[in-house]
């Protein structure tokens, strides 16, 4: 399941680890739009597949996050 | 002699009438996961307060002067009761030709829509049909064309200026449907069980080459989550309904009414202590804006309209002190509470409507400004903005600011009607500028950033120079700001508002001279 961004922005850091088993809910990345910090979360318990971005990296509305294994 | 016999058989037709479209029919429909017509009516208004019109309507079939068989209009209305309060209903029998407009007789659907203009009630579509046009098949018996027409179009026009319209999509919709579904105050689609398209998946094949299914070409994710074309999303039928009433009973049964007062339920001077924690600190973290309205309106009384279109801006309506008002509040968590295009066209609509229906609003601002970016600006932000400006500059209706935080440019400045009194409230968390600060540097120092040899010591010491004078009480010493606020005194100020907001809404009464588009 991908997780997609709600807008645009840049990542301000990666709260687990790719590979890290998450609960529906729980908070996988921080995002930063219009100064603001936005925490992503994750839609369904399972593994964090893959990070598509890294620290810093500029992302559009509707670019995948990361990659959600259920 | 007694006129019974033909009571008798007026009865008569009102039980076929009850059959809808045959057994087979009304089988496929539940089937398929769907209610009839007739089941929704009664799901929707009080119980047993339904009084229909029409219901001997149909295509009958003689033999000789003997009815042999007739087949119900596709087309079910009437009046009830919502909350005790009366409305029109109209609903497409899908059960009867699938609804199709072509299958109607004689005017029975605009006599809802005449129903509602003459005798001033809300009027609640529940459309579950095609288009005008229904079927190409129509032109086997009519052996030509026509131009189009929109039937009753001046009625559902001037409607939208004169009483509640409400659209419930309750399955596959389009082409003069789906304008029916759009020419509304607020509507409402079932998630997985209703669609709305302008033409359905085979028309889309032959015309662009998409094949998609219904659902990815129209189901509520679409319109409900990103064309905003439909407000609220629903997760079955009966929710629909719910959501229907509850809508209703914020709105006055029409413009010449002020809107309905609930037995209040609250206390009108609570003071909650999360308030005064809630807004955090460091600028860049988000808090919940919801928890806010919540906790300053009437407790449980707040309904969420257009949840998903344009998040950056949430719109809804409450209660206080049992008066139901119009609130809007920015939520720092979607794109920081920026107005964008979709929230700017929410804003339109929900501005119009509070002030259609005389609706005093509340508006808690925490908005850093228009949207930025190339994105931001190929989708029209500005223009897009600048008429949910418009709206705001064109209503009349009492309005109250909350400056919960940010407040910056063009957008900021939309927080109230700047020009007149333009009550408001600040909370010592407010940050305001005519752009924010750390952006500001980049523009202004532009040229000394660039000449420095430690540009990033530069800008550092600038932001501390003028994170010095952003005080919001540096602005209150200029009177720039009028009233600083503890904000666990928001409520008791807001009941002592919306009093004094409904001693003016009797006075402003009638139709508004710009009416409203949906």
């Amino acid at each position: 399941m991908d997780i997609k961004s709600p807008a645009v922005g840049k990542v301000l850091r990666l709260t687990v680890e790719a590979g890290a088993q998450v609960g529906r809910g729980d908070e996988v990345m921080v995002i930063e739009s219009m100064k603001v910090e936005i925490p992503i979360k994750s839609p369904a318990a399972g593994r964090v597949k893959e990070f598509k971005f890294k620290i810093g990296d500029q992302i559009q509305r509707h670019s995948v996050l990361a990659v959600i294994e259920s | 002699m007694s006129w019974e016999k033909e009571v008798e058989e007026i009865r008569r037709r009102e039980e076929i009438a009850k059959g809808m479209g045959g057994p087979d029919n009304i089988k496929r429909q539940h089937d398929g996961g769907k209610l009839t017509v007739r089941e929704r009516v009664a799901k929707l208004l009080d119980p047993g307060t339904f009084h229909e019109y029409g219901a001997l309507a149909g295509a009958p079939k003689y033999e000789g002067q003997t009815l042999a068989s007739i087949m119900p209009a596709n087309f079910v209305g009437g009046t009830g009761r919502i909350n005790g309060r009366r409305v029109v209903v109209g609903g497409d029998d899908f059960t009867v030709r699938g609804g199709a407009a072509d299958a109607s007789i004689g005017n029975k659907q605009g006599y809802a829509e005449l129903i509602a203009h003459e005798l001033r009630m809300p009027i609640v579509r529940l459309v579950d049909g095609t288009g005008g046009g229904g079927s190409v098949r129509t032109f086997e018996t009519t052996r030509r064309t026509y131009v189009p027409a929109n039937p009753a179009f001046d009625v559902l026009v001037k409607l939208m200026a004169e009483v509640p319209v409400v659209a419930g999509c309750m399955g596959s919709v389009a082409g003069l449907g789906a304008a029916r579904v759009a020419a509304s105050h607020f509507s409402v689609m079932v998630r997985g069980s209703s669609q709305l398209f302008v033409a359905g998946p085979p028309v889309v094949k032959w015309g662009v080459g998409e094949d998609l299914t219904k659902e990815e070409l129209g189901g509520s994710e679409i319109h409900a989550h990103e064309s905003g074309a439909v407000d609220n999303e629903a997760e079955t039928e009966e929710d629909a309904f719910q959501q229907i009433r509850k809508f209703l009973s914020y709105l006055p049964q029409s413009v010449w009414q002020a809107p309905p007062r609930a037995t209040p339920d609250d206390d009108p001077g609570r003071r909650e202590e999360e308030l005064i924690s809630i807004v955090p600190h460091n600028r860049r973290h988000g808090y919940d804006a919801r928890r806010i309205v919540e906790l300053v309106m009437d407790r449980d009384s707040f309904f969420e309209m257009t949840p998903y279109f344009g998040p950056s801006l949430i719109t809804g309506f409450a209660r206080l002190d049992g008066y139901p008002i119009g609130v809007m509040a920015n939520d720092p968590y979607n794109i920081g509470g920026s107005l964008d295009g979709p929230a700017s066209d929410k804003m339109v609509k929900f501005v119009d409507l509070c002030d259609t229906f005389h609706l005093p609003v509340v508006n808690f601002v925490d908005q850093p400004g228009f949207l930025i970016g190339r994105e931001a600006e190929m989708s029209g932000t500005i223009k897009r903005g600048v008429r949910a400006l418009y709206a705001l500059f064109q209503a009349t209706t009492p309005w109250v600011a909350i400056m919960v935080r940010k407040a910056f440019g063009v957008a900021g400045a939309g927080h109230g009607i700047t020009t007149g009194l333009n009550l408001r409230y600040a909370w010592p968390s407010a940050d305001w500028g005519s752009l924010p600060i750390e952006g500001g540097i980049e523009a202004a120092y532009k040229r000394d950033l660039a000449a420095s040899s430690d540009p990033e010591k530069l800008r550092r010491e600038l932001e501390d120079k003028f994170n010095a004078v952003r005080s919001p009480i540096r602005t209150a010493e200029a009177f720039g700001i009028e009233e600083i606020i503890d904000p666990r005194d928001t409520r008791p100020l807001l009941v002592e508002w919306v009093h004094q907001a409904y001693e003016i809404v009797p006075t402003q009464l009638g139709i508004r001279s710009r009416t409203m588009r949906p």
